[in-house]
């Protein structure tokens, strides 16, 4: 009777951990308001083709990295404590689940599986309304986080026009996992950019999370690093919401298993190890 | 030194709870960021690493105590129990004298055959 109890405990636990995250994955049946290829750029829409009907341009070709600017960090931080002072920071605040983006930015951001086949997409146009995906719901919230696949790439065009940056510095990060910071003097007046972001190549290898992002991009700032601040100078783009790094089980990646090893591992050891225990010797 | 107690006896561990516990607290919070139920924070991972630590204290010192391991050691017999003092030479044999005492480093010879046997026996006889 016990061994038949802990065969269903078994085959029920295992049954929540394969079952659950395609049961979370579940798609959505609204229908698209937003045409993304819009947002594209006409040299890059023959890249494109909307291959799994979803509605999200899908990837011919991997696009090619964006130019970096003069005073783009090219390296990141080279010791452990340089990269803890750089992601961490107080002004991170998970009890706002919406998103922003303030300023004259807009563009549109798409993310790809490893195969090329979109995963999410999110859009702005700019104006007074928040950050949307394709169907014309808020983008980038707790709840409607933009799905990256660690494993794929995520493709970018945005603007700042009719506005034109110069000696321009901005920065990109979330606590605990990455920060990004650059600028340029932009002498060739340029207020557009594109490019993609290879996830795939760059990340040692594939993971699941929740974060949140944030990012500010200051016109006449000047080489020096940008810092966290309440207030940017005018003129500005200010950024912050959600991204789930999405693409396999996470039961599978390396953080789960390491999770999963750790968590049974205390368990076991304060349930059978550290429990008080009557002895006969003194 | 251990010793064995007729009573058992509770022995409490907040230190290995302490320590399980941490293990414990990182794994459920690096579970839970993995599969995207508490957003990636450094502080919140140290709460939960720090929470699941003082909850292995509480349960390695207020736990229910594990039964002690076998029965308890039983009481030496009545028959082996060391008495209280051994009993005197005189009271023993009140009519004899004490032998002398042996020089130290000197090996005390046996006893002769028969001859303190038979008085023994004379004196049980009485």
């Amino acid at each position: 009777m016990k061994r038949w109890r802990n065969l269903l405990l078994a085959v029920g636990v295992f049954g929540l951990m394969a079952i659950a995250p395609f049961a979370a994955a579940g798609g959505s049946a609204d229908e698209a308001v937003v045409d993304l290829f819009e947002f594209i750029p006409e040299q890059f829409r023959d890249d494109f083709e909307d291959r799994n009907d979803d509605g999200i341009p899908d990837l011919k070709e991997v696009p090619p990295e964006g130019i970096p600017g003069i005073w783009d960090d090219q390296f990141g931080e080279v010791d452990e404590d340089a990269f803890i002072a750089a992601v961490g920071s107080e002004s991170f605040d998970t009890d706002d689940k919406g998103s922003s983006l303030t300023g004259p930015c807009k563009g549109v951001a798409i993310s790809y599986d490893a195969d090329g086949l979109s995963v999410d997409a999110m859009v702005d146009r700019g104006g007074p309304e928040p950050l949307l995906d394709i169907y014309g719901n808020q983008k980038m919230t707790r709840s409607n986080p933009l799905n990256v696949d660690t494993r794929g790439t995520l493709v970018y065009f945005g603007s700042s026009q009719p506005e034109t940056f110069h000696d321009h510095r901005w920065f990109l990060k979330a606590e605990g996992v990455f920060k990004d910071d650059g600028g340029d003097p932009n002498p060739r007046d340029k207020n557009r950019n594109a490019g993609s972001v290879d996830f795939g190549s760059l990340l040692p290898f594939p993971f699941t999370a929740l974060i949140v992002a944030e990012g500010a991009w200051v016109d006449g700032w000047g080489p020096d690093e940008l810092p966290d601040m309440e207030v940017y100078p005018e003129p500005n783009c200010v950024g912050r919401g959600w991204v789930a790094f999405v693409g396999p089980n996470p039961w599978l990646t390396a953080p789960g298993i390491l999770a999963m090893l750790f968590a049974a591992a205390g368990f076991t050891g304060v349930l059978f190890n550290a429990r008080p225990a009557l002895s006969w010797r003194e | 030194m251990l010793t064995t107690s007729q009573e058992p006896v509770l022995h409490r561990h907040p230190i290995r709870g302490a320590i399980w516990g941490l293990v414990m607290g990182f794994g459920v919070i690096l579970l839970l960021m993995v599969l995207r139920i508490v957003p990636v924070m450094i502080p919140t991972a140290i709460i939960y690493a720090v929470v699941g630590g003082v909850v292995g204290i509480l349960w390695g010192v207020f736990g229910p105590p594990k039964r002690p391991k076998g029965r308890a050691p039983r009481p030496y017999p009545a028959s082996m129990e060391p008495q209280a003092s051994a009993p005197l030479y005189e009271e023993v044999y009140p009519d004899k004298a004490r032998p002398p005492a042996s020089p130290p480093g000197e090996v005390p010879m046996p006893m002769e055959m028969g001859e303190d046997e038979d008085d023994a026996d004379e004196e049980s006889d009485a």
